[in-house]
């Protein structure tokens, strides 16, 4: 019961904030209309007609010739509607082919291995090259599996040398995102971020103000204080997330996919892991500016390499950065489940959302038993 | 006893905030916690209201020990802090109808206490208006009225009339003293001892984080009653002419104040004598002698050698 007083207490506070509905709601709109607008004819846009086939550009060498390598020979070099593979024979040339981004992956054929090296900048072909020469490598390893324990088992069309393994793949929409579309997502993900910073200047403010002595003076307890606020949170950003989303396609026709569940699942758990970080940061600095100050340096910095911006691409150790946000996650997560229906990143996405939020909650429950015995 | 505390011992890093604080407190009473600022005064309050624990010593609060069983002992307090713990983006409504709600109540009895609280503290006809509106005044009654909307046994109130207007202050001063009459035990913590004079039943004196004198105050006139005050309105070298009269045969105790000279003396016959003598000596006019009944603040200063806004 007391858990419900801090949600409707939280939830009411927030909502009669104009900055919430200024940051929260009208800044996302205003950036996907600008940015979508700005960037136009530099990304997918093509004219008034949304939609543009992708296809990927790769570029592959056999480093010794197998069974595989015949495979891969006779039926991924065929030109098509999906992508062009051309054959380079020095490892070395396909290698800086790669770093210069003239194609979109690399693929080594080895004996009993393939090796696929992706372009650095984040972009469709490249993910659609991954996956064709990832569903290659399933089919030709169940293929092989079968032939190997019993072939009778396999039709005469589904004979290991007389499959076309390219079949398999199937886009959802054969697109890349216009600006608007990749602007829609971005900045939607980017402005539930600044969740944190409502939260966190709410439990930072209540210390400061010492209303938080007034409630822990009280016989409600401190965790139905900390978990009916921060639940209050996640419900005022899931009613953002709606609705931006929401306006986004009535307004603005932002494509959100097919899997839109999926797409609602990697959100959710970005919303759990924001209202975790709001609470740690709110219950860890006794200012409220403290709180907004390190948010409003933190976000900008976790969007940037999130790709939340513009794709900033990054080899090596920058990936490795890259890979630290979890913007990366979510981001990729989104475009992958909503262009590819590739939902792989999407899941990751959510493990590490979750796994921060359950991170927090062991620190702030680490924080609730320090605080009862040092007392500040 | 509705407080009993022994031995209570609490510390901030390397800063000792109580050193074995002894207090008992009868149910019924005002109790007056007065002394400066980094006494302890918040200190003690804070332990009793669950905010900090102690480090040592035993506490009880109607009969319940503390920390064991704290969440009993605040369903029967009211906690009135020295801020104003108040959500100045609400209503005064919303504001104690959001506390109350912490205690368990809902609904119509709910209701019916809020509403009662703000006639208390005479917020009614404001009590829709947002907090941020109000005058510092008003923000203090409201502050008080969140801590007694749930009509708790004993209240703990922190230094409840810092910076507030006159009309304000006696306005807190007699909900207090209507609060008390309805059986409510009060701790009444202030620096102000023109407060504690005219509210407590009961004084305790805390400096250093312990208890120096305790009593009515009656009682802790008395400390020095048997001697005389006297006050000596001067003006010139007051420091060498407080040396000076320190120095004199019947003379116990000469501080410089603001004004002059506080002088504690035994009645002995040629003291003032011997005071124009050293005002003449040292240069200095002496405009006016006063003898008078000593106040809390001559007590502290009788026993600590140190003024309350020291």
């Amino acid at each position: 019961m007391k858990f419900f007083n801090f949600f409707t207490l939280y939830a009411k506070r927030t909502v009669r904030d104009r900055m919430f509905f200024l940051i929260m709601f009208l800044f996302p709109m205003l950036l996907i209309w600008l940015l979508g607008s700005a960037f136009s004819g530099l990304m997918g846009d093509s004219g008034t007609e949304g939609e543009v086939v992708v296809s990927a550009n790769l570029i592959y060498t056999v480093e010794e010739s197998s069974h595989m390598s015949d495979l891969f020979t006779e039926h991924m070099t065929e030109d098509n509607e999906f992508f062009t593979m051309t054959r380079h024979n020095d490892i070395k040339i396909g290698e800086e082919k790669i770093r210069r981004n003239e194609y979109d992956a690399y693929v080594i054929v080895g004996r009993d291995k393939i090796t696929v090296y992706k372009n650095s900048y984040y972009n469709f072909s490249s993910s659609m090259g991954e996956l064709i020469i990832k569903a290659f490598a399933d089919d030709y390893n169940l293929m092989y599996e079968i032939a190997v324990t019993d072939p009778s088992k396999l039709s005469q069309e589904e004979s290991i040398s007389g499959r076309r393994f390219t079949e398999e793949i199937s886009f959802d929409r054969q697109r890349m995102p216009r600006a608007i579309d990749y602007y829609g997502v971005t900045m939607s993900t980017m402005f539930m971020f600044y969740g944190v910073i409502f939260l966190g200047t709410y439990f930072a403010g209540n210390r400061q103000n010492k209303t938080e002595d007034r409630i822990k003076a009280s016989p409600a307890s401190i965790l139905s204080y900390q978990w009916g606020t921060a639940l209050g949170n996640i419900v005022l950003i899931v009613l953002q997330a709606v609705v931006i989303i929401s306006a986004g396609i009535l307004i603005f026709n932002i494509y959100w996919g097919e899997a839109l569940g999926i797409s609602m699942l990697v959100i959710l758990g970005e919303i759990i892991m924001i209202s975790s970080l709001g609470t740690i940061l709110g219950l860890t600095f006794k200012s409220e500016n403290a709180v907004a100050g390190i948010s409003q340096v933190a976000i900008p910095a976790i969007v940037f390499l999130g790709d939340g911006y513009t794709q900033i691409g990054g080899t090596g150790v920058i990936l490795a950065i890259k890979k630290i946000s979890p913007m990366y996650w979510i981001n990729h997560g989104l475009f992958d489940a909503i262009y590819l229906n590739e939902y792989k990143t999407a899941f990751i996405s959510i493990a590490i959302s979750l796994g921060v939020a359950a991170v927090c909650t062991l620190v702030v429950a680490l924080l609730n038993r320090n605080r009862r015995t040092e007392d500040e | 006893m509705i407080i009993e505390c022994r031995g209570l011992e609490k510390s901030y890093k390397n800063i000792k905030a109580l050193k074995g604080l002894d207090l008992s407190i009868q149910e019924g009473t005002i109790y007056g916690l007065l002394g400066p600022n980094g006494a302890g005064k918040s200190t003690f309050i804070n332990i009793v209201a669950g905010l900090v624990r102690a480090d040592a010593g035993s506490l009880s609060v109607a009969g319940k020990s503390i920390p064991g069983e704290s969440n009993a002992v605040k369903k029967k307090m009211g906690f009135v802090p020295q801020d104003l713990a108040i959500y100045e983006d609400l209503t005064a409504y919303e504001n104690i109808s959001f506390f109350t709600s912490l205690y368990g109540l809902s609904g119509k009895e709910k209701r019916k206490k809020v509403e009662k609280a703000l006639e208390f503290v005479s917020l009614t006809d404001r009590k829709k208006d947002l907090v941020k509106t109000y005058s510092g005044g008003m923000k203090r009654r409201l502050n008080l009225a969140c801590g007694i909307c749930h009509e708790p046994e004993i209240l703990f109130l922190d230094e409840p009339t810092v910076g507030i207007d006159p009309q304000s202050r006696n306005h807190i001063m007699e909900s207090i003293r209507k609060l008390n009459k309805n059986g409510m035990t009060v701790i009444y913590t202030t620096h102000y001892m023109e407060e504690a004079e005219s509210l407590c039943d009961r004084i305790g004196i805390i400096d250093h984080g312990k208890i120096i004198a305790e009593g009515t105050l009656d009682d802790l006139q008395k400390i020095i009653s048997e001697n005389e005050l006297l006050f000596i309105e001067a003006t010139g070298d007051i420091g060498a002419l407080t040396g000076k009269i320190s120095k004199t045969v019947g003379i116990l105790e000469a501080y410089a104040e603001e004004n002059g000279i506080l002088v504690k003396h035994n009645g002995q016959k040629g003291i003032l004598e011997n005071i124009i003598k050293h005002a003449t000596d040292t240069g200095s006019e002496i405009h006016s002698m006063e003898s008078r009944r000593p106040n809390l603040e001559d007590v502290f200063l009788s026993l600590t050698g140190r003024t309350l806004r020291d």
